[in-house]
């Protein structure tokens, strides 16, 4: 409910300025022990003269392609490194692209490592992602009037980090204007000190653990065991 | 209901860990292992990451063979100096077994390693089993029973006095076995138990009473080194996947001890021996079948 007040009013206040602009109804989600994911609306205002393309692009990251080759009857894998790859990638797009379209902006192309060229392995890591729900093509909704919307899915799996968020105008192949917006996954509570304990505090994650594991086991086997 | 695991960055069914963790201590309970060898497995075929599988499960195998390594040594159960070389033994192996895993991970064939390493492990361990099971029959049928056969092993040097299991054997015996087990421990979760014990009666000749005292508090000490190693090296322990599957397989071993008197314990030996073939055949059966996505992708 809070989400569609939030959009309404985004609405009310583009209704008396002119042009194109965007907003999310969230800029900030929490990892906690419960997160399932998270749904994000996107949602603006497009002028009629230039299209839209919004790229949500995640941290770069190193990662690892694994192919699954059958060598006589097992199923194997052939590993292979790409480094300064997305950890999440979505592209929103009025009127709807086709990546065979996008390729042909030269400003996108080189902006953005996934779609630099139509390569094989660029299509295979595209698919990969796909697979994790880390990588979506989808068309913005039109509404009324010039806005628009769409909703999606950032995944369970998600890294923390910072995801950029770029609003293109785009004439003609050619970008007119480009726009920044940051969205910001962040682990909380629980969760962040579990992570942040392993990697800074090391022993007294050990400790509690074998602590837990004694006393719960101690405990279970001397008030439930049969004697 | 799902529940977010912070070093697995995933989420998962809790209730699913739940069964997982109760159905593997209630085997472990009921066939008296530390049941690492069904854990590890079992996680990853849930969708566990293989790696924190493997790491997770040292935690779930530490508590499980600490309170009957606690209770064998309120008996005086353990031999002190067996386990003192199978615990130096096992560290050196433990330490190459963790780093095994760190290696292998990266190549990013971990879960093919794992795969062929459990699955050949778990046949031949349940081959093991059911043929023993099978001899045992025939020797009780015929009235015959010899505990261990004089092997290699017993030609090796460096022989010294083991005077809790009354024996008279090469410290590199144990040692070496110690190795292998601490091995398998650092590169698979798995404790180790259900080689260990045949180890110690059939290779080395120790005495059944001495035997699961001093095995558990190998285990024990083991895994705690291996939990250690997979923190500082690995970094891949779950704190809340190793609470839940302490609590569930604790519960479920406590429970397993209800039953356990009212099977006989050869009915156990051959349920325990098709149980490990289950669970063979499931991993043959994730290597053969054609894989439903042909690519996948780790972030690292």
């Amino acid at each position: 409910m809070k989400k569609y007040l939030i959009i309404l009013l985004f609405f009310l206040t583009l209704s008396e300025s002119s042009g194109s602009s965007f907003s999310l109804d969230k800029y900030e989600i929490n990892i906690k022990t419960n997160f399932l994911g998270e749904e994000i609306v996107i949602f603006g205002e497009k002028s009629p003269e230039h299209d839209l393309i919004i790229i949500l692009e995640g941290k770069r990251q190193a990662i690892r392609l694994n192919e699954k080759i059958k060598k006589k009857i097992l199923w194997t894998n052939k590993s292979t490194q790409y480094k300064n790859i997305p950890n999440f990638f979505a592209i929103f797009s009025l009127p709807g692209k086709s990546l065979n379209e996008l390729f042909l902006i030269k400003e996108i192309k080189k902006n953005h490592p996934l779609l630099s060229n139509s390569s094989q392995e660029l299509y295979k890591i595209r698919q990969s992602l796909k697979q994790k729900s880390l990588y979506f093509e989808k068309k913005l909704i039109k509404g009324d009037e010039n806005l628009f919307f769409s909703r999606f899915e950032i995944p369970d799996n998600i890294n923390s980090g910072l995801i950029d968020i770029y609003f293109y105008k785009v004439i003609d192949n050619k970008v007119i204007d480009v726009d920044k917006k940051i969205l910001k996954i962040k682990k909380k509570g629980l969760i962040q000190k579990i992570e942040l304990m392993l990697y800074r505090n090391s022993l007294l994650y050990v400790f509690i653990l074998v602590l837990f594991a004694i006393l719960f086991s101690l405990m279970s086997n001397y008030t439930l065991r049969k004697k | 209901m799902n529940i977010y695991l912070p070093i697995a960055e995933i989420s998962i069914n809790i209730y699913l860990l739940l069964t997982l963790g109760l159905s593997i201590g209630f085997l472990s309970g009921l066939f008296g292992i530390g049941g690492g060898f069904i854990a590890s497995p079992l996680l990853i075929l849930a969708g566990i990451p293989a790696t924190i599988a493997v790491g997770t499960t040292t935690i779930q195998i530490f508590a499980s063979s600490s309170t009957g390594a606690i209770n064998h040594l309120q008996k005086r159960n353990v031999d002190f100096q067996m386990v003192t070389i199978l615990i130096i033994g096992g560290f050196i192996g433990t330490l190459i077994g963790v780093y095994t895993l760190k290696t292998i991970n990266s190549s990013g064939l971990v879960e093919n390693y794992l795969y062929i390493f459990y699955a050949t492990i778990l046949s031949l361990t349940a081959i093991f089993i059911l043929s023993e099971s099978a001899k045992e029959n025939a020797k009780k049928k015929k009235g015959k029973f010899k505990l261990h056969d004089h092997s290699w092993i017993h030609g090796l040097p460096l022989k010294i006095k083991f005077r809790k299991s009354k024996l008279y054997i090469s410290i590199f015996a144990p040692l070496i076995i110690g190795f292998f087990i601490g091995i398998l421990t650092g590169f698979t979760g798995i404790g180790g138990g259900f080689i260990l014990v045949p180890c110690m009666i059939y290779i080395l000749g120790m005495k059944t009473i001495s035997v699961i005292g001093t095995s558990l508090f190998n285990i024990t000490i083991v895994s705690l080194i291996s939990v250690f190693l997979q923190v500082f090296i690995n970094h891949n322990l779950d704190f809340i996947l190793a609470i839940i599957l302490i609590v569930s397989s604790s519960l479920g071993a406590a429970i397993a001890s209800r039953f356990i008197e009212k099977i006989k314990v050869d009915v156990l030996k051959v349920a325990f021996g098709f149980l490990i073939l289950i669970i063979a055949s499931l991993l043959i059966y994730e290597l053969v079948r054609t894989p439903i996505y042909l690519q996948t992708i780790d972030i690292l």
